[in-house]
């Protein structure tokens, strides 16, 4: 038993590793103080690039306004669920520690990335093709987050993560 | 004032036998010229008239009624709702509806009772079938704000005999708003579903508020939240809510908006909620917003209005959605799972996707660590 553990600590620690990240989704999910702040951080950085194209856009709470349009940023829109599915398996898989890292930073900065120019491209349909902004939310844009997320972990596992023995 | 002139065809034929009455009393010969004259202008006396002996019958016709003297339409109306201290014209349309001719006689105007007297106007006489159109103006300086009716009455005083004395009076049928002179609120919340039908659990319901100013002045963002609308249990926000104008959002389970109505503007606020799954069938869930507005224009809101459901008829009350669980659902055997809903579905979907690049990219490194361990 103390062989196999010796033998497979790499990879009992990333399973470890893995369950407490998944642990600290479901807090996160849970925390109020939390999902309001990642809420309003998306809804200023959202308001931000709106009113790079003009769209005197403020922020009220979590809900980025205009004049004739405003979205609110909800639970459901931050992509933390997404972002802890990445994580969780970026750090589940085996692979040296600092590469580990950089697949955390691609999965948490891309996916957000990705949620930022989701939230204006949703702004934008919302003022222009309001028929089409249900479609839009539900259907295109968390289908096309759930594939780019799935596409950066491949990018990730595919570019970064195999790490010959003879080098760890 | 403007009379109707009279109908020429009745004219003609009065003329006509006046001529033929005066041919028959001149000599045979003038008989004979009558009879003959008779038959060749025979249209024009059968249409010739009898003197009329019929008492005159005035009245009221209500507003847009057609088929007065000379192709006359009647016309009841003020010039609309006003702001207190401004001035009303009222237009009054008497017609006689008889071929009787009226005497002298008084018409009246009054807001609301007979004992709130707006204007008396006196009219010398008015011919039979003929109409009248008068005008008055209406001071509402010291008139209490609010919807008032306005009644029209002619012959007061009874001057005229008649033959039906029971048509003399009329309420013009738009009551006249008088609006004060500081904001006043009115507010309606209605409940839609978009997708039609019963509301089942699920289902995405949008509430449309509409806050109007019937008042005279500004209403000004003070502040505070201008509107506030707390969602009940049972339902819970989808993050949709926009407003025509100011600033609407959801703050936890508010629903709030802030901002200002121009005097006789309106706002409206739309926002989405998604009703729980899980609710019994029958559930009724019900809710009212409320506006806080400055009453008296010292900068801080001081009067609330709780939102109406205009689909019903009193006053004032909630605005409330059934939930209807009934169709196509059947019954649990012991206890139900409900079936994702679309969110659910891409979280479902996107865990799968994870683990098969998981497991696909996992078994290929351990194939390809095999491999570099053997040679």
């Amino acid at each position: 038993m103390k062989r196999y553990v010796v033998r497979n600590l790499r990879m009992i620690v990333s399973i470890v590793c893995a369950v407490c990240a998944l642990g600290l989704l479901l807090w996160l999910s849970g925390n109020e103080l939390a999902m309001t702040s990642i809420q309003r951080s998306l809804a200023l950085v959202t308001s931000r690039f709106l009113n790079l194209f003009g769209q005197n856009t403020v922020v009220v709470n979590t809900t980025v306004q205009s004049e004739i349009f405003g979205i609110s940023v909800v639970t459901a829109c931050t992509g933390l669920f997404t972002t802890g599915l990445f994580v969780i398996a970026v750090l589940a898989f085996p692979a040296l520690w600092w590469r580990k890292l950089v697949g955390v930073g691609i999965g948490v900065f891309g996916i957000y990335a990705v949620n930022v120019i989701r939230l204006v491209t949703l702004y934008f349909i919302g003022v222009e093709l309001p028929g089409f902004l249900d479609q839009a939310h539900q259907l295109v844009w968390q289908s096309l987050l759930i594939v780019i997320a799935v596409a950066l972990w491949l990018y990730w596992a595919g570019r970064w993560a195999y790490a010959p023995r003879s080098t760890s | 004032m403007h009379l109707a002139s009279q109908d020429p065809k009745g004219s003609w034929g009065k003329e006509v036998v006046r001529l033929i009455d005066r041919l028959r009393h001149l000599s045979t010969l003038g008989k004979i010229l009558s009879i003959a004259l008779a038959i060749a202008l025979l249209p024009w006396v059968v249409l010739a008239e009898e003197d009329c002996t019929k008492l005159p019958d005035l009245w009221l016709p209500p507003d847009g009624t057609e088929g007065l003297a000379d192709g006359g339409i009647s016309v009841q109306t003020t010039t609309g709702d006003v702001c207190q201290g401004d001035t009303v014209t009222i237009t009054v349309t008497i017609d006689n509806l008889s071929c009787g001719d009226a005497g002298p006689f008084d018409v009246r105007v009054y807001w609301d009772a007979y004992t709130n007297i707006i204007g008396t106007q006196h009219v010398d006489g008015l011919p039979g079938c003929e109409f009248v159109v008068l005008t008055f103006t209406w001071d509402t300086d010291h008139v209490p704000t609010g919807e008032h009716d306005i009644l029209l009455c002619t012959d007061t005083g009874y001057d005229v005999a008649e033959l039906n004395e029971g048509n003399n009076c009329l309420t013009i049928e738009r009551d006249l708003m008088i609006r004060p002179n500081t904001p006043d609120v009115d507010v309606e919340k209605v409940a839609i579903d978009p997708n039609g039908g019963t509301v089942e659990p699920g289902d995405t319901i949008r509430y449309e508020v509409t806050i109007t100013n019937y008042g005279c002045a500004d209403l000004e963002d003070n502040p505070g939240h201008e509107f506030v609308d707390t969602l009940p249990a049972g339902v819970s926000a989808d993050g949709y809510v926009t407003a025509t104008s100011g600033t609407a959002a959801v703050d936890g389970d508010d629903i709030v908006w802030d901002g200002g109505i121009p005097a006789g503007g309106s706002v409206t606020i739309k926002y989405r909620v998604d009703v729980d799954y899980g609710l019994e069938d029958g559930t009724q869930i019900c809710n009212q917003g409320t506006v806080y507005w400055d009453s008296d224009g010292n900068g801080s809101n001081d009067q609330e209005t709780l939102t109406d459901d205009p689909s019903t008829g009193t006053e004032d009350d909630p605005t409330c959605i059934t939930v209807d669980d009934s169709i196509g659902v059947p019954p649990p055997l012991s206890g139900t799972i409900d079936a994702p809903t679309l969110s659910e579905w891409g979280m479902i979907v996107a865990g799968c996707l994870f683990v098969g690049a998981f497991g696909w990219h996992f078994i290929r490194r351990r194939r390809l660590v095999s491999s570099t361990e053997a040679r």
